[in-house]
C-alpha cells in the first residue's frame, strides 16, 4: 500500500491484489467489537449508569449505520480502478477518519476477541488454531491503518 | 453667582448576561485514556488530534503519557462535555472513561 497522491478532495493509494483482497476481508469483517467499553471505573453513580446505557446504545447504532454506509461505500465503482498490476484506492478526506474507526474497530475487536492479552509477543506463542484468525486480522487491520497515516509523518 | 445645574450623567449599569451551562455548575469529570497494547501510538496521537483539535506536539505528549504512565487525564469537563468526549473517543475504539474529580 502506497500513497500515490493527495488532493484536497481525496487520497489515492495504490494496493497491490493481495492487499486488496486482505483489505475487503478486514473491512468485511466490521463490526467486530460488540460492545462500548465501561464508560467510568470509579463512578457508580445513578447518573453514570444512565450514561454507560446511552453510551451503549450509540455505539450500538452507530455500528449498525456505518456498515450499511460501508457496503455503498465500497460499492462505488470509482472506489477500486485497475491501473496495470496494481489498483487504485480512493479514499475522500471527508470518510479518511470514518474509515479510520471501522479498521480500528477490526483491530481491537480482534483483540478482545483474543481475550484482550496484555503481552501481545507472548500470547501469540500460546494461540491455537481458533485464535489465528483474529491474530491476523488484527495485524492486517494494524497494516492498513498505518498506511492511511503513514503521509502525517511528513507534516 | 449662581450654579449651573447640568444634568448628572450616571454610569450606566447593565448586568452581563448569565451564560452558565450545566456543565459550569456540576461537578467536574476527567476525561482519561488508559493504555492498551493494541492502540498504534501514531493512531491515538492522530484521535487527540482530532478529537480536541490539539496541535501535534500536545497530542503526542499526551499520547506519550498514556503509553508510559498507564493514563492521560484530557480535559476537565462538565458531566455533558466529559460525556460528549468519551462518546467520540470510543468511536474510535480507545479505552477512555469520565472519572469524577473529587
Amino acid at each position: 500500500m502506497k500513497l500515490l497522491r493527495a488532493t484536497e478532495q481525496e487520497r489515492v493509494y495504490a494496493v497491490r491484489p493481495s492487499e486488496l483482497q486482505m483489505l475487503l476481508v478486514v473491512l468485511g469483517c466490521y463490526p467486530v467489537l460488540t460492545r462500548s467499553r465501561a464508560i467510568s471505573k470509579s463512578g457508580d453513580s445513578e447518573q453514570l449508569g444512565d450514561a454507560q446505557k446511552l453510551l451503549d446504545e450509540a455505539m450500538s447504532e452507530r455500528r449498525q449505520t456505518m456498515r450499511q454506509e460501508l457496503d455503498t461505500w465500497l460499492k462505488s465503482p470509482e472506489r477500486f480502478h485497475q491501473a496495470g498490476n496494481h489498483f487504485e484506492w480512493r479514499v475522500e478526506n471527508d470518510h479518511r477518519e470514518w474509515l479510520l474507526q471501522i479498521i480500528n474497530d477490526v483491530r481491537v475487536g480482534s483483540w478482545v476477541e483474543l481475550g484482550s492479552p496484555d503481552d501481545l509477543d507472548a500470547a501469540q506463542q500460546q494461540f491455537g488454531e481458533e485464535s489465528a484468525r483474529h491474530l491476523a486480522l488484527m495485524e492486517l487491520a494494524g497494516m492498513f491503518q498505518s498506511g492511511l497515516l503513514l503521509d502525517e509523518l511528513n507534516d | 453667582m449662581p450654579a449651573v445645574n447640568e444634568p448628572l450623567v450616571l454610569p450606566e449599569i447593565t448586568r452581563e448576561e448569565q451564560t452558565d451551562t450545566r456543565d459550569d455548575l456540576a461537578p467536574g469529570y476527567l476525561v482519561i485514556c488508559w493504555n492498551d497494547p493494541v492502540n498504534l501510538m501514531q493512531y491515538v496521537s492522530h484521535v487527540f488530534q482530532q478529537v480536541f483539535r490539539w496541535p501535534k506536539e500536545k497530542a503526542e505528549k499526551h499520547m506519550l503519557e498514556v503509553h508510559e504512565k498507564g493514563k492521560s487525564v484530557l480535559v476537565r469537563e462538565g458531566m455533558e462535555k466529559a460525556e460528549h468526549h468519551v462518546h467520540q473517543l470510543q468511536s474510535y475504539s480507545l479505552h477512555a472513561t469520565m472519572e469524577p474529580d473529587r
